[in-house]
């Protein structure tokens, strides 16, 4: 009986072990690209490393569902996306958004690093990308930045596959990006 | 490469999920799986709990009953309960209905943690409940006269300074006669199966006041007014006819049984002073059938 209870222990243990090391390997290849996805949302990097960190504790908790990396990779872009909707529309994140506002009312300078960035063109794409409403941004984001397929973005987010391709071509328009300068062709993402 | 995603990680490539944020991330899963949060239960506990006791404080509190374990057919009782009838009023319905939904939401925003929803919902919750709980009546039950003086003053119309003048019991009603200056009031008690309960109350001026006919139970009232000269009440049903003899000059109620056949239209109703006139006071299309 001890001894089973002692086997046992060390089962645990060892399943620990290898979770925490699936975790690790995953925080290391998907953690700075979902950083970066999550800011672009909440345009804030404390809020948004909290909500990869939430990200990677639900993938820890459910790890166990998922046997190829290609549907870890979808589960982590899908929790980090609704996580970042959460987050939008909860009142802790409008707290932040009105404390920052008033913030840069008062001190009237903006950031200085930012406006040289915004001078360059990638920065402006970037911005611009930042403006977009959230339906836009998740399929331009899944599919430029995460390299999602169409059919991907469609099954993450719920959506036909032509409504997914009408948002990623209105949400290009809406960034200044044409089909051309992409080379893609519409109803097909080569 | 991607123009968009060059774009972003040039301009974010500074921005790492680092070293330090994985081990916060660990942290955190390990107060997950150490430390289970009972702080959600404990707020359902709490609020339901709030919830329940201000239901009942706010629905209970004129419940004050004393029931005589004596009769049997009509027991009596006494005191102020809540009259929980007005809850069927469609309105009503709507507002219970909704209070559920609101209960079942509010649950489902303790464990999403929507504190803002959750107080809001408690907060419309108690309004919908308290705003209810003003409109349940209360029910007023009578054993003896003296709670029947009591009683008129739940009716509507508060005489001032009233003065009892007669009281009877014609089971399942109670009738308590009242005069207050040129106003007659009378209050009817009707049985509800656990005691005589106030149910109506009649006013009227000195010069309309009206026969009472109970069509439950085949009786008719006659209301006298104080001072009266009627020596004898003489009722004609047209197969029968009764005579009523009145011993005193004061203010009372006199009941007076009808066969299950009569109509009250079909009643003559005379009057004989203490010298043998006869009057007509009582019009058979003035009778107030209850």
């Amino acid at each position: 009986m001890l001894l089973k209870k002692v086997e046992r222990g060390r089962m645990i243990n060892v399943i620990k072990e290898q979770k925490d090391a699936h975790l690790s390997r995953a925080m290391t290849t998907y953690g700075d690209y979902l950083l970066r996805i999550c800011y672009t949302y909440v345009k804030n990097w404390t809020v948004a490393e909290d909500l990869v960190q939430e990200t990677f504790v639900k993938y820890y908790e459910r790890m166990e569902q998922f046997r190829e990396e290609a549907s870890v990779k979808t589960y982590l872009y899908r929790i980090a996306i609704n996580n970042c909707h959460s987050c939008l529309s909860s009142w802790r994140y409008k707290k932040i958004q009105v404390i920052d506002f008033w913030g840069k009312f008062i001190s009237l300078s903006g950031n200085p690093e930012r406006e040289v960035l915004e001078n360059e063109a990638e920065a402006i794409l970037v911005a611009s990308i930042e403006q977009l409403p959230i339906k836009y941004k998740d399929v331009l984001l899944l599919f430029h930045f995460a390299e999602f397929s169409l059919k991907e973005i469609a099954n993450l987010l719920k959506l036909p596959e032509n409504t997914v391709k009408t948002r990623l071509r209105r949400a290009r328009q809406m960034v200044g990006l044409t089909l051309l300068e992409e080379g893609f062709e519409y109803g097909s993402d080569s | 490469m991607d123009q968009i995603r060059s774009a972003m990680n040039n301009l974010y490539k500074d921005a790492t999920f680092s070293q330090e944020q994985q081990l916060k991330t660990f942290q955190k899963i390990n107060e997950k799986t150490t430390r289970k949060s009972f702080m959600p239960l404990i707020l359902t506990i709490f609020i339901t709990g709030c919830l329940l006791f201000g239901l009942k404080t706010m629905l209970e509190q004129h419940d004050n009953v004393i029931q005589s374990a004596s009769a049997v057919i009509y027991p009596e009782k006494s005191g102020v309960v809540k009259d929980y009838t007005a809850l069927q009023r469609p309105w009503m319905v709507v507002g219970l209905i909704s209070s559920v939904l609101l209960s079942i939401f509010a649950l489902l925003a303790i464990m999403k943690k929507w504190y803002w929803r959750l107080l809001l919902c408690i907060i419309i919750i108690i309004a919908i409940l308290g705003n209810m709980s003003e409109r349940i009546g209360d029910r007023v039950y009578v054993q003896n006269e003296a709670e029947i003086q009591q009683a008129i003053h739940w009716g509507p119309f508060q005489l001032i300074s009233s003065k009892m003048l007669d009281a009877i019991t014609i089971p399942p009603y109670r009738l308590g006669y009242f005069s207050s200056g040129e106003i007659r009031e009378i209050a009817i008690f009707k049985h509800d199966g656990k005691g005589y309960a106030l149910d109506h109350i009649i006013q009227s001026g000195l010069e309309n006041m009206n026969i009472i006919y109970f069509p439950e139970t085949h009786y008719i009232v006659i209301p006298l007014l104080e001072n009266h000269t009627i020596e004898k009440l003489v009722i004609d049903t047209g197969a029968k006819r009764m005579e009523i003899v009145i011993d005193s000059n004061s203010a009372q109620l006199v009941p007076v049984e009808l066969e299950a056949t009569v109509t009250p239209s079909q009643l003559i109703i005379d009057v004989y002073d203490y010298e043998g006139n006869k009057y007509s006071p009582y019009e058979s299309s003035d009778i107030f059938s209850y």
